[in-house]
C-alpha cells in the first residue's frame, strides 16, 4: 500500500484529501504544520508528499529544501498544494523542486491522476 | 628586376654543361663503339663455329665417301666374283665407318647383287627406277640423295650412291652422327645449331624434336644470299627470341649449317658495359651539380652580401660594413662600397645637423598621404608640439592647409606668405617648399619663417601715417566748424536735459508702481535706490533704507550670501538668478527668487548691482502637498493590490474545501455511512460560512476605506450597547470563559456610530476568547474622563510578539502564534479603521503567553455629547 502525506494547515483540506486518497486505497498520514510533516517524512518515508505552502512557521518552500537537503528524503517526490495561484509562484515552486505546482481550489480527479502518473 | 635572368642560375648552368656534355659525349660514344666491337665479336665468333661445323658435315660425309670409295675399288680389282670377299670387305667397311645403316652393291642391271647388314631377301631385288641408281649408272658420278627418314631406324639419312665397273654400290646413311658434332661445338648455353638440307628440311638439330617433325627453315633463301657476303644474320626473331644467327654451307650437298645465339647471352658483356657507364654517369653527374652549386654559392655570395647591405643603406641605415671575400675583384669592390658607405654617413650626418639643429623652421612632407614625416625641433616648438604629435597633424585642418598649401602643384619650387593661426594667434609665415622627389615618393621640404613681427611693424607704421595724416586734415576742418557748432551744442543740451528729467520722474513712478521689490546697491554694498515694494517687505521707509549697507540692513547669513552672489555676479558682469530665503519685516523666512543684474558704465567699470525678487514662498508650500499627495495615492495603490492578492489567497482555502468535499460526496455520498456524508456537508457550510463573514469583513473595510456612508454618529446609550454585544459573545464563546464587564458610563448617550462601536466590541471581545485557553478571564472596560471616551479589553491569552507588533493592524496579518485557531485576519484592521472614522486612537499591550489589552481612547465631540438623558 502506497503512503501520501499530506501536509496543511487548513482541518478541512486534510480531512477531505484523507477520505479522497483513503478511497484510492492509499494510506495517507497527516500534519497540520511542515515540522511535523517532516518528523513523519523521517519516520515513515511516505510515496509521494502534498504539501501546503503558507502555512504559520515553516512554510513549504522551507520544508522542501530540507527534505532536498537530506539524502533519506530527496528524492521523495512532493507536489505543491496552494491557493497562490500567481504565475511567478508557480515558477518558484516548479524551481524550487517540486514535481508539481496545484492551486487551489484543485480537481480531485485531476490530482488522483497525477499522483497515479507520479507512483508509475 | 624582372625579365632579366640571375646572374647566379646562369652560372650555375655554365658550369652544368661545361662538365656535362663531355661525360654525356665520352659516355654515350665509348657505348656505341664498345657495343659493336662486342656484336661483331659474337658475330664472328659464330660465323666460324658454323663453317667449322660445315667442315666437320664436309669430313663426316666425305669419310663416308672414302669408305665406299675402298669398296668400290676392291671391287673394281677383285672383279666382283666372290661374293663371300665382298661380304668380308663390306663388313670390315660397316665396322669402321658406324654410320651406315645399309650398304648394297647393285649390279647393271639395277638388282641387288650383295649388302650390309646381309639380307637374302634383299639379294636380286630390283632399284633399276629409284633415282640413286639411274642418276648414278646416267652419270657415271657420286650421288648423294636428298635426305628422308629411314623406316627402320626412323632417323633422318640419305643415300650415297658411286659407279663401279660391275655396276653402283648405294650406302644409305643416318645422320644422326651430325647431332653430336653440333652438340660439340655448341657456341653458348642458350644457343642453338641446326644443319637442314638443301630444301630446308632439319637433318640435325640441338632440338632434335624438330627433326623428327621434319621442320622446315624458313630463311634458307635469305640465308644462301647472307652465306655470300659472310656477314651472318645479326637479328632474326626465332622461337619469339631475338637471336643471333650465323649460316654456312656445306659443299657438294648444299646443307646449311645455322647457329643461333639469344642475343641477350651475346651481348651480355655490352649490357654489364652499359650499367657501368650510367653508373658512372650518375656519380658524375652528383658531384657536378655539388660541384657546381658550390662554385656559384662562393662566387655569388659577395654580390648577394653587396644587394643586401645597398638595400639597408637605401632604407636609411647607414651604419653598412661589408668584411673581405675570398675573390680580388669582390674584394676590391667591397672596399669601394665600404668607402662610399662612409661618404653616405658623413653626408648624412652632415644634413642631419642642418636640419635638427638649424634654428630655421622646416618640416618634411609626404605628398601622397598629406602627412609631415619629419619636423626639426625648431619647426616644432613654434607648432608647440613634439616630433610625434607633429606627425599626426591633419594637414587638411583650415589652419594648416594655408601653410602647407594642400592644394598646390607640388612639383614646383614655391614661396609664397601666409596669415594664419598658430597656437591661437594671428602669423605671418613666409613659406619656402621644393618638391623633393625620392623612390620612396614623392616629398615637400618645407621651410618657414615667421615673419609675423615684421609684417605687423611694418602696418603699424603704415596705419600711424595714415591716422597722422587724416588728423591733420580733422583737426583743420573741426577748427573751422567748431565755432559754428558749438553755439548749436549748447542749445540741444539744455533740451535733452530737461527730457532726461522728465524721463527719470517717469521711471521712478514706474518701478515704484511695480508689484516687486526692486534695489540697487554700489560696490561698497550700500544701498543707493529702491522702489515702494521694497520698503514694504523690508518693513522700513526709503530714507531708512538708501545710504545704508546690505550688512546693516540683513541679518546674517543671508547678508553674506547676497553678498557674495553680488561679487560673482559683478566678476562676470552678466545677470543672475537664483533661489534663496529672505527674512522679511516680520521676521518670517520667505522662499524667493533673485533676479539680479551687474551695471557697468560705458568704459566697462562696474558700479552696482541692480535687483528684484519674487516671494514663491505659497508656490513651495503647494509643490510638498501635491507630493504628499501622490506619496499617499501610492502608499494606497500599493495596499490595495496587496489587500486584492491576499484576499484571493483566503477565498481560495474554503473554495478548495468546499470542491474537495462536493467532489468526494459526488463520487462516494451514496454509499458513505451518514456521518461521513455530514461530515463533508458541514464542512461545506463551515466554508461557506467562512466566506460570507470574510466577505463582510473586507466590505466593512471597503466601506471604511472609501468613506461612503462610513461614518453615521447618533446618539447612543452606549452601556447598553457593550451589555448586548458581552452577551452575544458569551453566547458564541459556550461559557467556557470567563467574562467581565466594567462600566463607569451609567445611562449616559454618546454621539457614537453604532454599528462601529458593535464592530469595534464585538471584533476586540471574540478575538479576546478565540486566542485565551478555556476558562481564562477575558475583561471589558468602558468609561469617560475629560472629554474622552476609553474603552479596554484584556485578556490571558497567548499575548503578541514584539517583532509582530507594528504589522498587527494590517489587513489579512496573523500572528505566528495564532497557529491553526481560525481568523481571518481583518478583524483589528476593520476595528482600527472604527477607531479612526471617530477621530480615536487604539493601543496595546501585550506580552507572549500572559495576555493582551487594546485601549481605544475616542474624543468625544458635538453639543452636549455626554449627555445625561435623565438616568
Amino acid at each position: 500500500m502506497k503512503k501520501i502525506l499530506v501536509v496543511d494547515d487548513s482541518e478541512d483540506i486534510v480531512s477531505s484529501l484523507a477520505d479522497l486518497l483513503g478511497e484510492f486505497n492509499y494510506l495517507v498520514l497527516t500534519a497540520r504544520n511542515a515540522s511535523e510533516g517532516i518528523t513523519i517524512v523521517q519516520e515513515h518515508h511516505p510515496d509521494i508528499i502534498l504539501c501546503d505552502i503558507l502555512m504559520p512557521g515553516v512554510d513549504g518552500y522551507e520544508c522542501l529544501e530540507m527534505l532536498k537537503n537530506n539524502p533519506q528524503t530527496r528524492e521523495i517526490p512532493l507536489i505543491f498544494l496552494t491557493a497562490r495561484a500567481e504565475k511567478a509562484e508557480i515558477e518558484k515552486g516548479i524551481s524550487a523542486g517540486a514535481v508539481k505546482y496545484l492551486t487551489k481550489p484543485f480537481d480531485s480527479k485531476e490530482l488522483l491522476k497525477i499522483i497515479e502518473d507520479i507512483l508509475k | 628586376m624582372k625579365g632579366f635572368p640571375k646572374f647566379r642560375n646562369a652560372l650555375f648552368l655554365s658550369y652544368i654543361w661545361v662538365s656535362l656534355i663531355p661525360i654525356l659525349v665520352l659516355a654515350i660514344v665509348s657505348l656505341y663503339l664498345l657495343a659493336g666491337y662486342v656484336e661483331n665479336n659474337a658475330l664472328e665468333k659464330n660465323n666460324l663455329v658454323a663453317e667449322l661445323t660445315a667442315n666437320e658435315v664436309s669430313t663426316f660425309i666425305q669419310g663416308n665417301l672414302n669408305s665406299l670409295n675402298i669398296l668400290k675399288e676392291a671391287l673394281n680389282n677383285s672383279g666382283s666374283s666372290d661374293q663371300k670377299e665382298i661380304q668380308k670387305l663390306l663388313q670390315a667397311i660397316l665396322g669402321n665407318h658406324g654410320s651406315f645403316e645399309n650398304i648394297f652393291i647393285l649390279n647393271r642391271q639395277g638388282t641387288v647383287t650383295n649388302l650390309i647388314p646381309y639380307n637374302p631377301l634383299f639379294i636380286g631385288f630390283d632399284f633399276s627406277t629409284n633415282d640413286f641408281f639411274t642418276q648414278t649408272a646416267a652419270g657415271n658420278r657420286t650421288y648423294f640423295s636428298q635426305s628422308f627418314i629411314f623406316p627402320l631406324t626412323n632417323l633422318p639419312s640419305i643415300i650415297i650412291a658411286i659407279p663401279y665397273d660391275g655396276g653402283v654400290i648405294a650406302g644409305i646413311i643416318t645422320l644422326s652422327g651430325l647431332n653430336e658434332i653440333l652438340n660439340k661445338i655448341r657456341p653458348g648455353e642458350s644457343s642453338n645449331a641446326a644443319i637442314a638440307d638443301a630444301k630446308g628440311a632439319f637433318i640435325a638439330h640441338t632440338d632434335l624434336q624438330k627433326v623428327r617433325q621434319r621442320e622446315i627453315e624458313e630463311n634458307l633463301g635469305l640465308f644462301r644470299q647472307g652465306s655470300r657476303t659472310n656477314s651472318g644474320f645479326r637479328w632474326l626473331e626465332y622461337d619469339n627470341k631475338n637471336v643471333l644467327t650465323s649460316v654456312s654451307f656445306v659443299k657438294n650437298l648444299n646443307w646449311a649449317i645455322i647457329i643461333y645465339q639469344d642475343e641477350k647471352e651475346a651481348l651480355a658483356p655490352v649490357k654489364n658495359i652499359r650499367s657501368l657507364t650510367y653508373l658512372g654517369m650518375a656519380i658524375s653527374l652528383i658531384l657536378v651539380l655539388f660541384f657546381s652549386i658550390r662554385r656559384t654559392y662562393n662566387i655569388t655570395r659577395p654580390v648577394s652580401k653587396l644587394i643586401a647591405e645597398t638595400k639597408r643603406v637605401s632604407s636609411g641605415d647607414y651604419s653598412s660594413k661589408v668584411e673581405c671575400e675570398l675573390y680580388d675583384e669582390f674584394n676590391k669592390l667591397i672596399d669601394e662600397f665600404n668607402l662610399m658607405i662612409e661618404n653616405i654617413q658623413q653626408r648624412e650626418k652632415h644634413f642631419s645637423s642642418l636640419f635638427y639643429n638649424n634654428g630655421t623652421k622646416m618640416l618634411l612632407m609626404d605628398n601622397s598621404s598629406m602627412k609631415i614625416i619629419d619636423a626639426n625641433p625648431a619647426a616644432a616648438e613654434f607648432f608647440s608640439m613634439n616630433a610625434e604629435e607633429m606627425k599626426n597633424i591633419d594637414i587638411n585642418r583650415a589652419e594648416y592647409s594655408l601653410i602647407f598649401n594642400i592644394s598646390s602643384d607640388k612639383n614646383d619650387v614655391q614661396n609664397y606668405i601666409v596669415q594664419t593661426r598658430v597656437n591661437n594667434s594671428d602669423k605671418y609665415l613666409d613659406i619656402y617648399a621644393a618638391p623633393i622627389e625620392l623612390r620612396e615618393g614623392s616629398f615637400s621640404y618645407l621651410i618657414i619663417h615667421d615673419i609675423t613681427d615684421r609684417i605687423l611693424a611694418e602696418k603699424e607704421v603704415e596705419e600711424y601715417k595714415s591716422r597722422l595724416e587724416r588728423l591733420v586734415e580733422e583737426r583743420t576742418n573741426q577748427l573751422s566748424v567748431a565755432n559754428e557748432k558749438l553755439a548749436l551744442e549748447l542749445e540741444n543740451v539744455r533740451r535733452i536735459e530737461e527730457n532726461l528729467r522728465d524721463q527719470l520722474s517717469f521711471f521712478a513712478k514706474v518701478i515704484d508702481t511695480v508689484p516687486v521689490p526692486i534695489f540697487i546697491r554700489d560696490m561698497n554694498r550700500v544701498y543707493v535706490d529702491c522702489n515702494k515694494f521694497f520698503e514694504h517687505y523690508i518693513g522700513k521707509t526709503r530714507d531708512e533704507i538708501i545710504g545704508r549697507s546690505l550688512f546693516e540692513l540683513i541679518p546674517e547669513p543671508f547678508a553674506s550670501k547676497y553678498a557674495a552672489m553680488d561679487d560673482s555676479l559683478i566678476n562676470l558682469r552678466n545677470i543672475q538668478s537664483y533661489e534663496y530665503k529672505f527674512p522679511d519685516a516680520d521676521g518670517r523666512l520667505k522662499d524667493v527668487i533673485f533676479n539680479k543684474a551687474a551695471l557697468i558704465k560705458a568704459d566697462g567699470t562696474p558700479v552696482g548691482i541692480i535687483g528684484s525678487f519674487q516671494d514663491i514662498t505659497e508656490h513651495k508650500l503647494m509643490e510638498e502637498e501635491i507630493k504628499k499627495a501622490l506619496d499617499k495615492e501610492k502608499e494606497l495603490n500599493e495596499l490595495k493590490s496587496r489587500f486584492i492578492s491576499t484576499t484571493s489567497h483566503e477565498f481560495r482555502t474554503p473554495l478548495t474545501a468546499i470542491l474537495s468535499s462536493a467532489d468526494l460526496l459526488e463520487m462516494y455520498g451514496r454509499k458513505w455511512p451518514e456521518e461521513k456524508y455530514y461530515k463533508h456537508t458541514g464542512q461545506i457550510r463551515r466554508s461557506v460560512k467562512y466566506m460570507t463573514e470574510l466577505l463582510d469583513d473586507i466590505l466593512t473595510i471597503s466601506r471604511a476605506e472609501s468613506g461612503i456612508d462610513a461614518f453615521s454618529p447618533g446618539y447612543i446609550n452606549l452601556h447598553e450597547v457593550c451589555s448586548e454585544v458581552m452577551e452575544s459573545v458569551r453566547v458564541k464563546a459556550n461559557e467556557k470563559h470567563i467574562l467581565r464587564f466594567d462600566s463607569q458610563l451609567g445611562k449616559n448617550y454618546f454621539n457614537l456610530d453604532e454599528k462601529l462601536i458593535r464592530q469595534i466590541l464585538s471584533n476586540l471581545l471574540s478575538n479576546a476568547i478565540k486566542y485565551s485557553p478555556d476558562g481564562g478571564m477575558v475583561r471589558l472596560s468602558v468609561s469617560s474622563h475629560a472629554g474622552r471616551l476609553h474603552i479596554d479589553v484584556s485578556d490571558e491569552g497567548i499575548g503578541i510578539a514584539e517583532e509582530e507588533k507594528k504589522n498587527l493592524m494590517l489587513p489579512f496579518y496573523r500572528a505566528r502564534n495564532a497557529g491553526t485557531i481560525p481568523g481571518t485576519g481583518l478583524g483589528l484592521s476593520i476595528v482600527k479603521k472604527s477607531v479612526e472614522l471617530h477621530g480615536g486612537e487604539i493601543f496595546f499591550d501585550s506580552r507572549l503567553n500572559a495576555g493582551t489589552t487594546f485601549s481605544i481612547i475616542i474624543p468625544l465631540t458635538g453639543d452636549g455629547n455626554e449627555e445625561n438623558s435623565g438616568g
